[in-house]
């Protein structure tokens, strides 16, 4: 029988530590990485697609949430949730997670979650997991810290996009596009949660497929229809919806 | 006891002064007085009218009523002025043995306005009700006469304001005492917030749970120093101010546990001036400092995260400082003290204590990194 190859990630040793103390007990797993931080959990579950991954909430560079969206869809393994404090645990659970454990993790409780673990792996994979995962994070995006940068990766490689860098975003069917200097970059995420997670004193929806960078903009231009365009630095044009008009300072706005 | 509370007695110790009517609810006080001495005067008309007619004089009625009448208006008169003169210049524990002269000349001035009043207002109101002239009699008789009636009321009535003021006093004291209840509730609670985050509550648990199967002996010190923290947070009543060099300790009890918690990666730098260690904080204000050198430094990015903790005195000055070699902060860091990265409620703090005598600015390293400065007045705690 092919053992349940089991990541651990986590940014405390000691948190790792434990689990990895508690994993051994249990035959039927083997422990195939670890991981102490979000960048490296990324970079660590798509090299090693595991079946199973035991996820910090907390952490630095890129929390758990933002781990699992950045994984393509096919390399996402079953989620044990670990978390310090229930914030977000029970949305966590509505993810699709296996379970989720509470620090200090109890014994018991991890024996429980494998065994819900094993339970789920020969029923294969979830195709509604990304689905859920998006609407969750949608939701519990207003609670989730402010975004500071994006987490890009392109043929293999992951790199950050400061939020600074970004001149505009565009949605692009499930990820959105952003227009930075650098060129333009493809994060999986989407409109709903990302606006929820700029600082509105500096970025702005102005039309359901666009949110600007208020320090990017020239000015506004009357445009054929009686809407109006936001004139970039770059040159570039937006359509500014009427529905979203109000969003834009009035400094901007009344020019 | 806590300094806090002694300056915030000592403003409110001798209570505010609390009026007998506040200037919003002079009008319906003044409605009050005249129904009320107007009922009096109807009341004490009918009495003396009815005696009449059961002794046969049928042709009272007129002066009767002008008599009580005007003597109950003159009484509300007198009775308004008192109002503003209990209010004005209430007796008290401190200084009714020097008031008592003034007020035994009040009763007397008033009984003789009163007695004047009535006379002057029925010489005039007899002739204009076609009942001819008035006649008093002989007033070094009436004013007596008068005086013996007037006076005890007068007395009564200085008496009853003074129940009623005390009375609005004790109430508006209970009230204050509540709020300040309150408020000192709520600043404990603020101070503490930050040292029982659930997420280095649980944390550090979680860490303890995990040495005890690795090294039961520095599980069993690390539960010590948690214990120690704990501690500080149930305190009751607790200083608003310590030495410098108390906050160090606590705080140092804290960085021992995000070390073994962060392992290698923490280095903690300390660079504390000996002149400074016997001047006041506030109590508990480096802990929250640190914590947000470290969530917004060394937990927002993998890889090795120093903190410096500093101090020096400035003249009459101490200058804190907390330094992480972080991002910093994206944008104006002077935004983040009222945006909230946890330190709104130091600056709240210092500006309870200190007033404009105690400031935090943020800046960041033109090299990377947040410093977070505490300028103080420097006293010995």
């Amino acid at each position: 029988m092919t053992k349940i190859r089991t990541v651990i990630v986590d940014d405390e040793p000691l948190a790792r530590d434990k689990l990895r103390g508690f994993l051994v007990r249990h035959p039927a797993c083997a422990l195939v990485g670890e991981a102490g931080d979000g960048l490296a959990a990324v970079t660590l579950l798509e090299e090693l697609r595991p079946d199973l991954v035991f996820l910090d909430i907390q952490m630095p560079e890129l929390d758990g949430f933002e781990v699992l969206s950045a994984l393509e869809g096919q390399s996402l393994p079953y989620v044990i949730f670990v978390t310090a404090f229930n914030d977000y645990a029970v949305k966590a659970f509505e993810v699709g997670a296996v379970d989720y454990l509470l620090k200090p993790v109890a014994p018991d409780r991890f024996d429980q979650a494998l065994e819900r673990a094993e339970a789920r792996l020969g029923q294969g994979a979830d195709p509604e997991f990304t689905r859920r995962m998006a609407r969750v994070l949608e939701q519990i995006a207003p609670a989730r810290p402010r975004v500071e940068r994006f987490l890009v990766k392109e043929r293999g490689r992951s790199s950050f996009v400061a939020v600074a860098e970004v001149d505009w975003i565009e949605a692009a069917g499930n990820y959105l596009k952003l227009h930075a200097r650098s060129g333009t970059h493809l994060v999986r995420t989407t409109m709903k949660e990302i606006e929820a997670r700029l600082d509105p004193a500096r970025f702005a929806r102005i039309h359901r497929t666009a949110i600007v960078n208020l320090d990017r903009v020239r000015y506004l231009e009357p445009s054929s229809h009686g809407d109006q365009l936001v004139v970039l630095q770059s040159g570039e044009k937006l359509t500014l919806s009427r529905r979203f008009r109000h969003r834009l300072p009035r400094t901007i706005a009344e020019e | 006891m806590d300094p806090l509370v002694t300056v915030t007695m000592a403003r409110h110790s001798r209570g505010p002064h609390i009026p007998i009517m506040s200037p919003r609810r002079r009008w319906p006080i003044a409605l009050v007085i005249l129904i009320v001495f107007t009922t009096v005067g109807v009341t004490r008309f009918a009495h003396f009218w009815l005696d009449d007619l059961a002794r046969g004089r049928t042709t009272t009625a007129g002066p009767r009523f002008i008599e009580e009448m005007t003597g109950a208006y003159a009484g509300a008169l007198v009775f308004a002025l008192l109002m503003g003169l209990v209010n004005r210049w209430p007796l008290e524990r401190h200084n009714w043995a020097r008031r008592l002269g003034g007020y035994t000349a009040v009763v007397i001035a008033l009984s003789l306005m009163h007695t004047s009043l009535m006379w002057a207002s029925r010489v005039l109101l007899f002739p204009l009700a076609g009942l001819g002239a008035y006649d008093y009699g002989l007033m070094r008789y009436r004013f007596p006469m008068e005086f013996a009636l007037q006076a005890p009321n007068i007395v009564l009535i200085v008496a009853g304001l003074h129940a009623w003021q005390f009375y609005r006093q004790a109430r508006q004291r209970e009230l204050r005492a509540a709020q300040l209840e309150g408020e000192l509730n709520r600043a404990q609670l603020g101070s503490l917030e930050a040292q029982l985050q659930p997420h280095f509550l649980f944390n550090t648990l979680n860490a303890i749970s995990s040495l005890m199967y690795s090294d039961p002996a520095r599980a069993d010190r690390m539960m010590g120093r948690l214990s120690d923290l704990l501690r500080l947070t149930f305190q009751r009543a607790p200083r608003a101010e310590v030495p410098l060099a108390g906050e160090l300790e606590w705080l140092g009890w804290y960085l021992e546990i995000m070390q073994v918690r962060f392992g290698d990666r923490l280095t903690v730098r300390q660079a504390i001036a000996p002149d400074t260690t016997a001047l006041a904080v506030p109590r508990l204000v480096l802990q929250p400092l640190v914590e947000n050198a470290l969530t917004h430094g060394a937990a927002k990015h993998a890889g090795p995260a120093t903190v410096t903790i500093a101090a020096r005195r400035d003249g009459d000055r101490l200058r804190v400082t907390v330094t992480d070699d972080g991002p910093g902060i994206d944008g104006d860091p002077a935004q983040a003290l009222t945006s909230g990265v946890g330190l709104s409620n130091t600056a709240a703090r210092l500006k309870a204590l200190y007033g404009d005598a105690g400031q935090i600015a943020l800046a960041n390293l033109p090299a990377g990194g947040l410093v977070v400065t505490l300028d103080l007045p420097a006293r010995p705690a």
